[in-house]
């Protein structure tokens, strides 16, 4: 399975999922699909939503689960 | 954005999936009762004369099911150009005529096995049982890229739709 942080980008750049799938050629409902990882994307989609968010594909999509957010956000947090 | 605009029936995903599962159900049933019902062409004589019924009924209900699923959005998508659907779309599509090709080639076979060992379970294959097989086959076959598409698409898609 593919994970992905789609969502998490999104939301920070408002957009919402007929934009984005606008943006890269799609029906609204592939980027609900990508979203909720019921569908992993050929490397020509990936590569254009990475465009899309101007991030590389590493940062948008992983083999491995991303780490939460808050789990992130915490060691700084704590420093701080 | 894909080029695909709605053409047909915007049914619930849930609501064609029954109205599929109750075709197969509707026509392969009618089928089965006429392929038991002895001297078929005239049954009238064998006191089996009701089976006529709900072998109507079944027949009827099962060609409205297969207008309802031919005039439905997921046929229009199922019988799609591949330019006009997504990567998604395409995959789904294709897996569902490649379930619908396994469908047809397995009651091929069914047909093939009534045919050669019917006899045996005192099912005497008349021509009129061929011609509703055919026409059950035919019917399915084409409802079946779909309803298997309908199957295989998870109910949420729908809210985004």
């Amino acid at each position: 399975m593919v994970h992905n942080r789609i969502a998490l980008f999104r939301a920070e750049r408002q957009m919402s999922r007929k934009d984005l799938a606008e943006l890269v050629g799609v029906n609204p409902q592939t980027i609900g699909f990508l979203e909720r990882g019921s569908y992993s994307p050929s490397v020509e989609l990936a590569l254009k939503l990475a465009a899309v968010f101007r991030v590389s594909v590493h940062q948008l999509f992983s083999l491995e689960p991303f780490p939460p957010l808050a789990d992130q956000l915490a060691p700084r947090r704590e420093g701080t | 954005m894909t080029k695909r605009k709605h053409h047909g029936l915007n049914l619930r995903i849930p609501v064609l999936r029954a109205i599929f599962i109750a075709t197969l159900i509707g026509l392969w049933g009618a089928l089965a009762i006429k392929c038991f019902l002895p001297g078929a062409d005239d049954p009238a004589d064998t006191g089996l004369a009701w089976l006529l019924v709900p072998h109507g009924i079944l027949t009827i209900g099962g060609l409205i099911g297969v207008g309802v699923m031919l005039w439905s959005d997921f046929s229009f998508v199922a019988q799609s150009a591949d330019a006009e659907l997504d990567e998604r779309e395409l995959a789904a599509r294709n897996r569902a005529h490649y379930l619908t090709l396994r469908y047809v080639l397995c009651a091929v076979l069914l047909g093939w096995c009534v045919l050669e060992f019917g006899d045996r379970f005192g099912i005497e294959v008349s021509r009129e049982i061929i011609v509703q097989f055919l026409m059950v086959l035919g019917f399915t076959g084409i409802i079946g890229p779909a309803g298997f598409l309908a199957l295989q698409t998870e109910r949420n898609a729908e809210e985004e739709s």
